[in-house]
């Protein structure tokens, strides 16, 4: 296959849209009859509404209708009580946003409360083994770490966070003859549709969900949650469309959060460095309604070979709401378990931290047993070493100073699970020799409507401006979730594989259309480049096979799956992140100076958004090591922090020079970017 | 934090912090053990280390007693 667009440094084709307001998100498209719908939270974390009052709401200007019996609606946590703190308890319909916004200040609920336990740090609460995450021993790890020479033994925690992008969850539902459109700020739309059909109880067939454009997810928008079905139920109940947009403080309770955690890691070591015995225990939050896990135990329990190792995974329900998956989902705790730890054990055995990881380098997963499908990490040290110029390090804590400050180094390795699913495409060629391509996936800030396209375009022989992707429509083929970076590796497959197909399609009928100067030749003969369908001698175009064929286009649906791949290799992503960070020793206060990453994630299609990935992880980073955490007041369960004045996410300030480097793979992997 | 120094002495000290309570807080006791002092590091750790007297910290909050003090040390040492 000629490669001429994919691994070109696009810029976004939608990004002028983007920044002239052209780009039209789910809260913004303008629909005939609109009303607004708010949300009334609870306020208790456990317990039943005894009464609720609606009376002076209802006599607001403006209201409409004030919809308090969720009971016939099947909700992802009970609808007969109250099970988390800011549980909607009400929706209040108005023809303006002021007048539902008003109406709901003035809803008044009684409660009938139940103590409440929103802590999991409270003693003696019991814990569970959730039935995904069995716990995992190979050898004698108790064993091996009471005879090991050296020994770090840890305990770590890790703060609630949430994942505030810009946009705020936002869902516009509209019903015309019992069918119902949504236009949502989702991750999923096949996901969403599914969701809602279920709460609704109606056929999944009858729900089309809109989500072209997103301002960030980083996992907010996977699941469907209550405002969702809320504005479907309340759209219909009224007989009106009916917007519903949560506020930034309704954000904290109406959609799930990275889940705070506690750790017990202990590594046994000969004084060679060669690692021997990992015992982890891992304990998280969860709520009682669902259980929620996370990954935690994934890296620690293979990224290095060690011979004798025990994984043991709890979660404590209280009464909260569900945890979900958010940037890194799970792998990004039990990665800052396991490497600090290797880096405890590095100062303790004075071993350079790469070192110490270069040494216990595995030579499969131990866990499954299969071989790798390339492990660069060996590279990506190297790389990123010499980038970074870690030779300049001084091992010693505290040995370099800037005046008052202290200035360090330090490293850890990167990994993730290449996720593939099943995933579909149609791929269209018009008489005008452009090209449609459709999924039902969605573009969160990755680039998906640019990357996807690259690979359409050469798989079609046909330069990047005649191609569209278009995304963001539940009615397209089968798309996964728009998360867990499986959407190149998912979509971008389909597309290749159904461009193909459409592509051997033309070759076909080329050949043996007697009109065709192709005619007769050997379908393996004919190449594609800009458009042109050739052989040594001959031409034909797409457009002159639709033309003699008098068909204004010409598509195919094709499918792709990642079979049974995963049970035969291991697959993941790899990389080194180095940073240089500066510590006030008197404030505690970390400032970090630089970051350099050298990735190991496959072949990359569009290098400029990889980069922006690549980067845009380091930010999150540097927000989840120094600067987010999510405040509980344990007293009731309410978010003390729910606003962005309060919770702290990097700003340019925090972010200093970051950049990053992809290797470039000898073989083809699955495709990936984000 | 402003500082009226002449002739190598503090002459006169306005000291305040926020962050710490509901509303921005003056420290006097900080302002009354540099007036008359020498600049440097002896005088500024000495009455940095009044910053949170009296204060009655609660379980959340019991870090800012040693951070506050730190704080004005630390822009103390700018000057």
């Amino acid at each position: 296959m000629a490669t001429t667009v994919v691994g070109q440094r696009l810029s976004r084709v939608d990004a002028r849209r983007k920044v002239t307001g052209a780009a039209t998100y789910s809260a913004e498209h303008r629909i005939e009859g609109l009303l607004y719908g708010v949300i009334v939270n609870g306020t208790v974390a456990r317990g039943t509404v005894s009464r609720i009052s609606v009376d002076e709401a209802l006599a607001h200007p403006g209201v409409l209708r004030i919809l308090t019996d969720f009971s016939k609606l099947r909700l992802a946590h009970p609808v007969d009580r109250i099970a988390f703190y800011g549980q909607p308890i009400a929706v209040v319909v108005a023809e303006t946003l002021e007048a539902a916004t008003h109406g709901a200040s003035l809803v008044e609920a009684t409660y009938e409360q139940q103590d409440a336990v929103t802590d999991f740090d409270t003693p003696d609460i019991p814990s569970q083994t959730p039935a995904d995450e069995p716990d995992h021993s190979r050898g004698d790890p108790a064993g091996a770490l009471a005879s090991a020479q050296v020994k770090v033994d840890l305990e770590l925690t890790s703060a609630r966070e949430n994942h505030n992008p810009i946009e705020l969850p936002s869902t516009i539902a509209r019903w015309q003859d019992g069918r119902l459109t949504l236009w949502d700020k989702t991750q999923w739309s096949q996901g969403a549709a599914r969701t809602v059909a279920g709460a609704l109880g109606i056929a999944v067939g009858n729900v089309r969900v809109h989500n072209e454009f997103l301002g960030g997810g980083f996992g907010s928008g996977i699941q469907t949650y209550d405002h969702v079905i809320l504005a479907a139920f309340a759209a219909r109940e009224v007989g009106s469309p009916v917007k519903v947009v949560l506020t930034r403080r309704q954000f904290y309770y109406g959609t799930g959060f990275r889940l705070a955690s506690r750790h017990r890691i202990a590594l046994g070591s000969s004084t060679a460095g060669r690692v021997s015995a990992l015992i982890y225990d891992v304990r998280i939050e969860n709520a009682r309604y669902q259980t929620y896990t996370d990954g935690l135990i994934d890296l620690p329990q293979f990224l290095y070979g060690v011979p004798n190792t025990r994984t043991a995974y709890r979660v404590t329900p209280v009464d909260i709401h569900s945890p979900c998956s958010m940037r890194g989902p799970g792998v990004v705790l039990g990665n800052f378990a396991l490497e600090t730890a290797m880096d405890q054990l590095a100062h303790e055995l004075t071993v350079d931290p790469i070192e110490l990881r270069l040494r216990n380098e595995p030579t499969q997963d131990e866990v499954t047993q299969l071989p790798f499908s390339t492990r660069k990490l060996r590279e990506c040290y190297e790389t990123g070493a010499r980038r970074f110029g870690w030779s300049r390090r001084q091992p010693k804590p505290g040995s370099r100073t800037e005046g008052d400050l202290l200035i360090g180094m330090g490293m850890a390795t990167a990994s993730y699970h290449n996720n593939r699913r099943d995933s579909s495409a149609r791929a269209r060629i018009h008489a005008d020799g452009t090209v449609e391509v459709f999924a039902a996936s969605a573009d969160m800030g990755p680039g998906t409507t640019t990357s996807v396209m690259q690979v359409a375009a050469d798989a079609l022989g046909l330069p990047a401006s005649a191609v569209t992707f278009r995304l963001g429509d539940s009615s397209y083929p089968t798309a996964p979730l728009h998360a867990a970076a499986c959407t190149m590796a998912s979509v971008g497959s389909a597309v290749h594989t159904t461009c193909n197909a459409l592509k051997a399609e033309f070759i076909r009928r080329a050949v043996a259309d007697p009109d065709s100067p192709l005619h007769g030749e050997n379908p393996a003969d004919v190449h594609v480049r800009d458009g042109q369908l050739e052989t040594s001698g001959a031409q034909d175009t797409y457009r002159d096979i639709l033309r003699r064929a008098a068909l204004p286009s010409l598509d195919i649906t094709g499918n792709w799956g990642p079979g049974e791949a995963d049970s035969r290799i291991s697959t993941y992503g790899n990389g080194a992140v180095f940073a240089e960070v500066s510590v006030d020793p008197l404030l505690g206060l970390v400032r970090v100076r630089r970051i350099f990453a050298a990735y190991d994630v496959g072949r990359v299609i569009s290098p400029k958004l990889a980069h922006s990935q690549a980067i845009g992880g380091m930010v999150g980073g540097i927000g989840m090591a120094l600067l987010e955490g999510t405040v509980t007041d344990h007293r009731d369960g309410r978010i003390v922090n729910a606003s962005l004045a309060d919770y702290l996410v990097p700003v340019n300030a925090d972010v200093p020079d970051l950049d990053a480097a992809s290797s470039t793979p000898r073989t083809h992997k699955p495709i990936r970017s984000a | 934090m402003a500082l009226d120094i002449r002739g190598g002495v503090v002459r006169g000290a306005r000291v305040a912090v926020g962050g710490v309570g509901t509303v921005p807080w003056r420290l006097p006791k900080v302002e009354e053990a540099l007036v008359g002092r020498r600049p440097g590091r002896r005088t500024w750790t000495a009455a940095a280390a009044l910053a949170a007297e009296g204060a009655v910290p609660l379980s959340e909050n019991a870090f800012k007693v040693k951070l506050v003090e730190r704080t004005v040390r630390r822009q103390l040492m700018t000057i």
